[in-house]
């Protein structure tokens, strides 16, 4: 127990380093993108927003998976480290979300026409993001740790059995509603160097998750620590 | 052979607002370690 | 097995016993889906949008809200006499006491339901004869598949201290797949088609009850022991 402060201290150092150099590699990603990677011709300059948009929902994606992974082996293992965890990979999954969630639209209005077109994966985004906000609610209005973590993780277990729910209706849906499509969006073409751009900036996202998850979570633990230390 | 649109306006508003959100977090969480120490100290 | 039914049943006879005794929350979610079904009525315009359109969305809206409403019922009296505890340590298995509710919250939403689809077929003019059946079976099923999520959510927030306002958050994300089957097959049934035409929706509404009448069983022996 004593050894939670000292263990906070180093993950919020790790944490910082790693999201520090996530930032740089974002700032890179972000020259790359601008400087030296070709416009493409039918979409014009908004296609860029594609190099930050997948990446965050790759991102988004994650931190969802791994908060149901955690919550299985939560009430599985009973171990407090998976709810720390969970928690807050939903809160960083929350924040991917959030972006997904802008630059979707932003992307989707000068190629697509209009700013929302129920697109499977942002409406997919979409749902994640309410699942996200509503687990961390309930977590909210819990005050006993362990029954905010029992009841948590069967939360987000259930959100896991539902996402292929949520697909499968989003395709029926669609099938009624077809999309307007005024110029074909989807994934760039493949040049080679919008595609070295792309994978950079899947990589630079992805140590940004682990930065700021590890972060956090040292930030949980020592607040964990400080609280247990003055009750 | 297609006129490229004129949309940068739309590009520098996404990467504005993911930056502003992403490095909003990175505050959020900046202040949170913050006061942890702090109040440690 | 049988015995385990029986029990079941008993604990959901109880729970509806006490429920229907005062009827105020029947009552209230009664009243509630009619006065969502009047204020829809009044919030289209019969001239620019045919009402065949909008019935089946209408009416499954209605019942996701009526359904949460409730199943919102009972919190407060449930916390008062700390009747749950009572049951939680009494030689009951978890999954026995998960079916009691269950039973007791299903029925209770189908009779709103039965309130309701009159009242519907009333105020959007809908002609049911040939649908009639098919909708039945509709009703049950996404019935069956909300409640399952509804009884363990609200075995969960009945911690919380706004239990009320918290299920609804939770529970809405999960009832959109149900409802859009549901819309779907309504369509469809409303507007004729045969009954083939709809086996895939209410396929999808079975795979929907029996993944999620699983979990809910499985998860609430973890909800409710410490």
């Amino acid at each position: 127990m004593n050894a939670d402060p000292i263990r906070a201290q180093i993950l919020i150092r790790r944490g910082w380093r790693i999201t520090l150099a996530a930032l740089l590699a974002l700032a890179v990603v972000v020259v790359l993108a601008q400087r030296f990677t070709p416009t493409e011709v039918r979409q014009g300059l908004a296609q860029k927003i594609f190099y930050i948009h997948a990446p965050s929902a790759w991102c988004a994606f994650l931190a969802v998976g791994l908060t149901g992974l955690a919550s299985i082996l939560y009430l599985w293992l009973g171990d407090q480290h998976f709810d720390r965890f969970a928690a807050t990979s939903a809160e960083v999954g929350t924040v991917f979300c959030a972006v997904v969630l802008t630059t979707g639209p932003i992307w989707g209005k000068p190629i697509w026409g209009t700013w929302w077109t129920w697109d499977a994966r942002l409406s997919l985004t979409l749902f994640l993001f309410f699942l996200l906000l509503g687990y961390q609610v309930l977590r909210s209005a819990i005050r006993v740790p362990t029954e905010r973590a029992r009841l948590s993780a069967v939360v987000g277990i259930m959100a896991m059995v539902l996402v292929p729910f949520i697909h499968l209706s989003v395709y029926l849906f669609r099938g009624l509603h077809p999309t307007p499509i005024v110029l074909k969006p989807s994934a760039p073409s493949l040049d080679p160097e919008m595609l070295r751009t792309l994978l950079i900036s899947f990589a630079a996202f992805t140590l940004l998750y682990v930065g700021l998850v590890t972060l956090a979570y040292g930030i949980r633990l020592a607040r964990e620590a400080e609280e247990r230390g003055h009750a | 052979m297609p006129e490229t649109p004129s949309n940068g306006g739309y590009m520098v508003a996404a990467y504005v607002v993911a930056s502003v959100i992403y490095l909003g977090y990175v505050l959020v969480l900046w202040g949170r370690a913050r006061r942890a120490n702090r109040e440690e100290n | 097995m049988v015995e385990s039914l029986q029990l079941a049943l008993a604990i959901a006879a109880k729970d509806l016993r006490a429920e229907l005794r005062s009827r105020t929350s029947f009552l209230s979610a009664a009243m509630f889906a009619a006065l969502l079904l009047v204020v829809f009525n009044f919030a289209r315009d019969p001239t620019a949008v045919a009402t065949i359109d909008l019935a089946p969305g209408i009416l499954w809206v209605t019942v996701a809200f009526a359904a949460v409403v409730a199943m919102n019922r009972g919190f407060a009296v449930e916390r008062e006499n700390h009747a749950f505890d009572g049951l939680l340590l009494a030689p009951v298995s978890r999954e026995v006491l998960f079916l009691g509710k269950y039973l007791a919250n299903l029925t209770f939403v189908l009779l709103v339901e039965v309130i309701a689809l009159p009242l519907f077929v009333l105020f959007f003019n809908v002609d049911l004869s040939q649908a009639l059946p098919g909708l039945l079976v509709t009703l049950l099923l996404a019935t069956a598949g909300l409640v399952s999520v509804g009884t363990l959510f609200s075995a969960i927030v009945v911690r919380t201290r706004f239990a009320e306002l918290m299920l609804p958050v939770l529970l809405l994300p999960f009832m959109v797949p149900p409802l859009v089957f549901a819309v779907q097959i309504t369509m469809r049934l409303l507007t004729g088609r045969a009954l083939s035409e709809v086996a895939g929706g209410l396929r999808l509404l079975v795979l929907y009850d029996v993944a999620f009448i699983t979990v809910s069983l499985l998860l609430f022996s973890a909800v409710v022991d410490e």
